[in-house]
């Protein structure tokens, strides 16, 4: 941990290194924004409505340098390697996201990009030399997101079984371990269940001192357990505010009382904004209920929820229409609407969250022309320079 | 065999098996239905489950000629066949075929369990 690095220093925090290295991920904003899944087809929106967006490079760094100008902090790849199915075979075009991570650091200056990394695709070696690398590439801007995967058709694609959920979350901790053990020790040997490392090697160390931003998304008992142990900030769930401000006690109260350590908090955002409600409305209308992939959908219910008869229909109907519309609190409305949203949803406690939108090359121009000015009047968010271009 | 869908504008099934087949990566050789020939409607009669009854469009029963020529008829395959080929807007579509197997409207179960072992390019 950061604060064993600084003896005698026991008052510093162990995010305190990538304050002091003006992390952007730690910087003075009180809500922090991202982006999410650009690597892969459909981004979070489960639908056949016509979109200019593609999975592309191109089309990525567009996405990046507007995101990048207006002060977004950060770009955050879906770990995707097959599709949810239905027509739309949601996700199922991608690019792999260490690969996404170092192309789009190549052309970017001060936006962080993370690798969402399935534990079970990579050896922790290889993944520890990836990040390093883009660590490099990017001066300090790369993060690790931890996952474990839940998609059992996806995971089985590498072959084994897929591990059920606690032992996937053991397999994880002894991944990230060795994955730091390269990243801060030199001729190491590790013997564990899972990894046997002999004279572990790596050069160079990572850009960033001691190491980059780890960040995950279980919210499980176990999940927690993972988060608070090892990561600078946890994803958790937006399904309404309340919820919100309930989650992100708990856990940045659990790591300080567990592991003495301080925890970022960052949820998710759907967005739909346009200059009326009546137009975000119908938009939404359009693209979930009359194009969207209700199938894929059910694949994705399915799959993540088992086939429990414990949820209602009216349940599984609700969920399932925020999985078509792209996962994460509806913001729906006109950029003041929104701006109000997210005052109060920086008052629960939460650091930063990730919007989503169906088109991210169209309708991020008009968010940074927009709200972005809104969010900086309601002292969510510091201005940033404005003589760099809005949109590509 | 090429994989050719028969689809018509219009058509949100048609939509539906051309984007699946699209995000699939399945390659596929589209046609529109109404250019259709009666031997291709026969050879499709022929492939399919229950015979040329399959290939009917129960969603245009309010259709007029539906109503006069085929709702409460006795109709032979070659029957269905030749009222098929003369007013193909009564077709089910998409029609999915490789001339040896076929898949009619779109099946998503169906499509997913035909769709395996498909050779994409050739090394």
């Amino acid at each position: 941990m950061l604060a064993e690095s600084r003896e005698g220093d026991k008052d510093m925090s162990n995010l305190d290194a990538f304050r002091e290295a003006g992390n952007p991920m730690f910087n003075d904003n009180k809500l922090k924004l991202g982006t999410f899944a650009s690597n892969c087809s459909g981004a979070l929106s489960m639908t056949l409505a016509e979109t200019v967006f593609e999975p592309t490079f191109e089309k990525n760094v567009e996405i990046a340098k507007m995101a990048e100008a207006a002060g977004f902090e950060c770009m955050i790849p879906l770990g995707r390697w097959r599709g949810w199915g239905g027509p739309s075979n949601f996700n199922g075009t991608s690019m792999e996201v260490y690969t996404w991570a170092a192309a789009l650091a190549s052309v970017t200056e001060k936006i962080c990009l993370f690798a969402t990394s399935h534990v079970g695709t990579v050896h922790p070696l290889l993944a520890a030399k990836q990040a390093v690398t883009i660590d490099h590439v990017s001066k300090g801007r790369f993060g690790l997101n931890i996952v474990t995967g839940n998609f059992r058709e996806e995971m089985e694609m590498f072959g084994p079984k897929m591990m059920d959920h606690d032992r996937r979350y053991d397999y994880a901790g002894e991944w990230i371990d060795v994955v730091q053990k390269f990243w801060t020790e030199q001729y190491f040997d590790h013997a564990g269940e899972f990894f046997t490392i002999n004279d572990g090697f790596m050069m160079p160390k990572p850009y960033q001192n001691p190491r980059p931003v780890l960040i995950s998304a279980g919210t499980s008992p176990r999940g927690r357990e993972f988060a608070t142990k090892y990561c600078d900030i946890n994803f958790g769930p937006s399904e309404s505010m309340e919820k919100l401000t309930n989650w992100t006690k708990e856990i940045k109260g659990f790591a300080w009382e567990n592991y003495r350590r301080e925890i970022g908090t960052f949820t998710a955002c759907m967005v739909v904004c346009r200059d009326t409600e009546k137009e975000a409305k119908e938009y939404y209308d359009y693209y979930v209920h009359k194009k969207g992939d209700w199938e894929a959908a059910g694949n994705a219910i399915k799959t993540m929820m088992g086939e429990s008869k414990s949820f209602s229909m009216e349940f599984l109907q609700k969920f399932q229409e925020r999985f078509v519309a792209g996962v994460g609190y509806p913001l729906i409305g006109t950029p003041e609407q929104i701006t109000e949203k997210l005052i109060e949803l920086s008052a629960t406690g939460v650091d930063g969250t990730l919007i989503n939108m169906v088109d991210y090359n169209v309708e991020l121009p008009h968010w940074n022309e927009k709200v972005m000015p809104l969010l900086e009047q309601a002292g969510l968010r510091k201005p940033v320079q404005r003589n760099a271009p809005q949109s590509v | 065999m090429t994989w050719t869908i028969f689809d018509k504008p219009d058509c949100t099934d048609c939509e539906k098996g051309n984007a699946w087949l699209k995000n699939h990566g399945i390659p596929v050789h589209k046609v529109n239905v109404f250019a259709v020939s009666k031997e291709q409607i026969s050879l499709w009669a022929e492939l399919s489950e229950n015979g040329a009854v399959d290939l009917i469009d129960q969603e245009q029963k309010s259709n007029t000629v539906y109503q006069t020529k085929i709702h409460n008829q006795a109709l032979s395959d070659h029957d269905i066949v030749a009222i098929l080929a003369e007013h193909p807007e009564l077709i089910r579509t998409p029609v999915i075929t490789n001339h040896e197997q076929i898949i009619i409207g779109y099946q998503s179960d169906k499509m997913k369990s035909t769709f395996r072992f498909v050779k994409i390019r050739t090394l």
